[in-house]
């Protein structure tokens, strides 16, 4: 990549105390993020992928015992060495972020035109004349009717996936260079959710944004992103273009993710093939790969040595063994542009 | 190992400050249990531990204060007018105060338990008997009530304990009514119902084990404020009688004397306070324990 | 393929619900009806799915034909009995016949019960076994789910949510029921588990030959396990069909909605998140005001004058579809245009 990248994040390590022991929420993971590019992120809970971008802006619950340690250079700052005055400068207003609920994101009490207004005038300064309107226009352009008379309205006024839109609203109000959505329409249904993914499309277009997707839905990264990053056990396990995960993955989790939930399009007496056991939090001390014990092509030297990043081809990446053996897992079976 | 070069290790910091407070704070908890395991072990093994007989009479030791020494030895709490020793006599005491405190606190909690479950389960009539019931208990003078009941039956060790139990079921009622509201609306009672299990087996497997927790709680501070109105009706001299002895009665024997002998009625008035504290802390310990595993 | 009257079913239903009607009091007074006249009928051993979108009144169906909602109007005909006339013993008795499964397994089992008492309760509640062969029977059911014996004594803390909804499984089957309303019993779990649960249902079904309501919200999984689909929209059944043909031929236009909206993990997913937002616009009207006339009109991209005052009847479509919207035809043959979708319904 020729272009300076927007957000840099370097050997970023997280770990939290935890009454077990050491939890290593995030162990070395770097990747980066072109202005303009939208980059998804999948895994299932505990991969560390809501953690990493939780300390790219350093929001963990207060009292979280955790040591961050790595760099996370936004625009050339390492945002992990700034004051909390400095990073609150950033938060917000060059990123925003959209979470899974927008009802418990957003003050019950407050009306949602002055929800956006309050962002409007700590970052840029904005009157209250001028806050209002503006927070009109945006309510507008996240797909509100009639603006003016919703923005007096209370958030419980509002369905979901309108709730969703005004989280939206908030996040892009200081127009932000990078937008972190996390898991944004997990919550919502099924006919509400291609609206609001086509309408983060077309804000992070009109806007100029970057975009980071965060989902354990492939559809939805599919459908989002080009590059995409597999986490397990606060590893980037994969590494790739969309199309390189899909149809020629390389690590044995990002083929198991592909053939775990039915498919539209698959066979209905295909069976699943799921992974065995459950996702466990990594505690304590460990040795080679935290897919291991899950890993249907485990070998000896998996659980004891950590495995390499394998080059499979420019900019996609495997952490597996298999993959310095020159061994591919099974191809899933993802039938070619099935459309109707 | 810990790499904190983030702003946040003040916060590890401030962690590891409430830690070492939480530690401190638990040895000084330990007070009050422990007094409650003295308090047992004293009933338990009473006779063994008190220094002399209680009913042992000495009319050349009357009225001695604490720590007098009489021609039989050294009075920790001194004597009464018929040259008992104190000590002797509390120690025997606090059997009878504990005995009657538990039994008369655990048979108001059944009746307040299996009506307040009733009521919170089935609703309707059901419920509005029973919290018309401990409305109408609430809003009588009870101890009024008890007087009049005892004066009537006679005061004995036996009706002190029937009637107690009326003074402390409306609050296990209450308690045990509104967990049950609650507890209807889990999905797991839901999942029972769906399974087939009749109400009385929701109410026996499901929802009492559920409750019990805090019942506990309301169980130890209940045991103080029955000791406390045992004490208070053996005073009248309606309660306990002679020669059966309990702090209360103690109280009332000292009384009279209270302006030549102030430690025949402060004694065992501090160790009533002390017990009814101590079961009152010991319900604190509970509730938070129990509120931060739930 | 033969035209089938308006209810395609197997020659003796297991369970037959005739206009199920559901009413909530809800605070100020108002009610609300979460399901409206529905009728279903699930036939020995088969899977029915019930799919649609949140507050359309699937689970509370699923909860009312249990009885554990009892219905304000309707019957529901189960094993030649109708159990809304039942009730006390008589009701009580049916449940072994009958289980429900729940979303959250945590919440469904007693924190302070045992793994294996849990499973043993209803052989014990139902009469069906002594201590001994109840918990015989529960360790093998146990064991069935694929949980080990390790857990029998452990509560319901120490284990994960995929375990956990294995005992609720496990207690669900335990009696030999002829029917298990299964309320989206995946939806909680992590992706990597919910492929091992639903394989466990296919096989349990297999096992012991017993009937599915199985309730979600997720399509492509409803359509894994189901034999038929039932797509509810408001507290009404506007399709229903053999799986491969709903699926195949969506005709309600909520359906085709529903169907284009999920997003697939291929490579074309990019143009179909597109075509999905231009199909359907707005979100779920509340309960508290239902449209009048077909309730999807408000959303419906074909919708015409006659769908705003008129409420659709269910029609046979075909291949065991039936479908209940005026225009069907018309948009199956492409004669009906697709207005753009709007943006979004004013109504929150």
């Amino acid at each position: 990549m020729i272009q300076e990248p927007l957000l840099d994040v370097r050997n970023l390590r997280v770990r939290f105390e935890t009454p077990r022991g050491l939890l290593r929420a995030v162990d070395d993971v770097s990747f980066s993020v072109a202005p303009r590019e939208t980059v998804g992120i999948v895994g299932e809970s505990g991969s560390g992928k809501s953690v990493t971008m939780l300390s790219v802006l350093r929001l963990f619950p207060p009292l979280a015992r955790v040591a961050v340690s790595g760099q996370v250079l936004f625009e050339g700052t390492d945002l992990l060495r700034l004051s909390e005055a400095e990073l609150r400068e950033v938060r917000g207003a060059k990123i925003g972020m959209v979470f899974q609920d927008p009802l418990t994101s957003l003050n019950p009490a407050l009306p949602v035109g002055e929800q956006i207004a309050e962002s409007l005038r700590t970052h840029r300064g904005l009157s209250r004349v001028a806050a209002r309107r503006r927070a009109e226009e945006l309510l507008e352009l996240v797909g509100i009717p009639d603006p003016a008379r919703r923005a007096d309205d209370l958030p419980y006024r509002f369905s979901g996936g309108m709730r969703q839109r005004i989280m939206i609203a908030i996040a892009i109000a200081c127009e932000p260079k990078l937008l972190i959505a996390d898991e944004p329409t997990s919550a919502l249904d099924v006919t509400v959710q291609a609206q609001v993914l086509v309408l983060l499309e077309r804000l992070q277009r009109e806007l100029g944004m970057s975009l980071i997707m965060i989902s354990h839905d492939l559809g939805v990264i599919a459908a989002t992103s080009r590059r995409v990053l597999v986490m397990y056990g606060g590893w980037i396990v994969e590494r790739g273009s969309v199309e390189e995960i899909l149809e020629r993955p390389g690590h044995p989790y990002s083929a198991a993710l592909t053939r775990l939930v039915p498919d539209l399009d698959q066979p209905r007496d295909e069976p699943l093939v799921p992974i065995p056991g459950q996702p466990a939090p990594v505690v304590g001390p460990v040795g080679g790969c935290r897919f291991a014990a899950r890993c249907a092509y485990v070998m000896d030297r998996c659980r004891q040595e950590t495995p390499p990043a394998v080059a499979l081809a420019t900019e996609h990446i495997s952490l597996c063994w298999l993959s310095a053996d020159g061994v591919r897992p099974a191809p899933a079976p993802i039938p070619a542009g099935g459309r109707r | 190992m810990l790499d904190a070069r983030l702003g946040r290790n003040e916060d590890i910091e401030e962690a590891r400050a409430l830690a070492r407070q939480a530690t401190l704070s638990r040895a000084g908890d330990l007070f009050w249990p422990a007094v409650i395991v003295a308090l047992v072990l004293l009933a338990l093994t009473g006779d063994a531990l008190a220094p002399y007989a209680p009913t042992a009479q000495d009319v050349g030791a009357r009225l001695l204060p604490p720590f007098a020494t009489s021609s039989r030895g050294f009075h920790l709490l001194g004597t009464d007018p018929l040259g008992r020793d104190l000590l002797s006599t509390m120690i025997a005491g606090t059997r009878l105060s504990l005995f009657i405190g538990v039994t008369a606190t655990f048979i108001g909690l059944v009746i307040g338990v299996g009506l307040g479950m009733a009521a919170g389960y089935y609703g309707g009539s059901v419920d509005r008997l029973v919290m018309r019931l401990a409305e109408a208990q609430t809003a009588m003078p009870m101890f009024l009530v008890a007087i009049l009941f005892l004066v009537v039956l006679g005061p004995s060790v036996f009706n002190v304990i029937i009637l107690l139990p009326a003074l402390v079921w409306p609050a296990f009622a209450r308690l045990v009514r509104a967990e049950t509201l609650r507890l209807r609306e889990t999905l797991y009672v839901e999942a029972a119902v769906a399974t087939g299990c009749t109400g009385p087996q929701v109410l026996w497997s499901h929802i009492l084990p559920n409750v019990a927790p805090r019942v506990a709680v309301l169980t130890v501070i209940e045991v103080g404020h029955v000791m406390l109105a045992e004490a208070g009706l053996s005073f009248l001299g309606i309660g306990v009688q002679p020669p059966d002895v309990t702090w209360g009665l103690l109280i009332a024997r000292g009384r009279p004397y209270l302006a030549v002998a102030w430690w025949l009625v402060t004694m065992p008035g501090v160790l009533l306070g002390l017990a009814v504290l101590a079961f009152n802390m010991l319900a604190r310990r509970f509730e938070v324990a129990s509120g931060s595993a739930a | 393929m033969t035209v089938v009257p308006p209810a395609p079913a197997p020659a003796a239903p297991l369970m037959q619900a005739r206009d199920v009607t559901v009413r909530f009091s809800v605070r100020g007074g108002a009610v609300i009806v979460p399901v409206d006249g529905v009728s279903l009928e699930i036939g020995p051993g088969e899977t029915l799915g019930l799919v649609g979108e949140s507050g359309c009144g699937k689970s509370t169906l699923g909860r009312a034909l249990l009885q554990l909602v009892r219905p304000a109007a309707g019957r529901v005909a189960f094993m030649g009995q109708d159990l809304t006339a039942l009730d006390g013993e008589p009701l009580r008795a049916m449940r072994r016949h009958m289980q429900i499964v729940f979303q959250d397994p945590r919440g469904s089992l007693d924190p302070r019960m045992a793994i294996r008492r849990i499973v043993e309760e209803p052989l014990r509640v139902h009469r069906l076994a002594g201590p001994q062969e109840a918990a015989r029977a529960a360790r093998e059911m146990l064991a069935l789910v694929g949980l080990d014996a390790i857990y029998d004594r452990q509560r319901p803390s120490q284990l994960s949510g995929g375990q956990l909804q294995r005992v609720a499984l496990a207690r669900a089957l335990v009696t030999r029921p002829k029917l298990v309303v299964c309320d989206e019993p995946v939806s909680a779990l992590d992706v990597s588990v919910q492929a091992q649960v639903l394989n466990l249902l296919v096989d349990l079904r297999a096992r012991f030959g017993v009937a599915y309501l199985f309730i979600s919200h997720n399509l492509a999984v409803a359509r894994h396990i189901s034999d038929r689909v039932a797509v509810m929209y408001l507290g009404q059944i506007v399709e229903e069909g053999p799986t491969d043909a709903l699926f195949a031929r969506p005709r309600h236009p909520y359906t085709q909605g529903l169907v284009a909206s999920v997003l697939r993990p291929g490579l074309g997913a990019r143009d179909q998140l597109a075509a999905a937002a231009r199909l359907v616009a707005g979100d779920v009207p509340s309960l508290l005001q239902p449209p009048p006339g077909c309730r999807y009109h408000p959303r419906c991209p074909f919708a015409q004058e006659r769908c705003r005052t008129e409420a659709p009847r269910r029609e046979p479509a075909g291949g065991g579809q039936v479908v209940a919207c005026h225009f069907w035809q018309e948009i199956a043959s492409g004669t009906a245009r697709p207005r753009p979708a709007a943006l979004a319904t004013p109504s929150a």
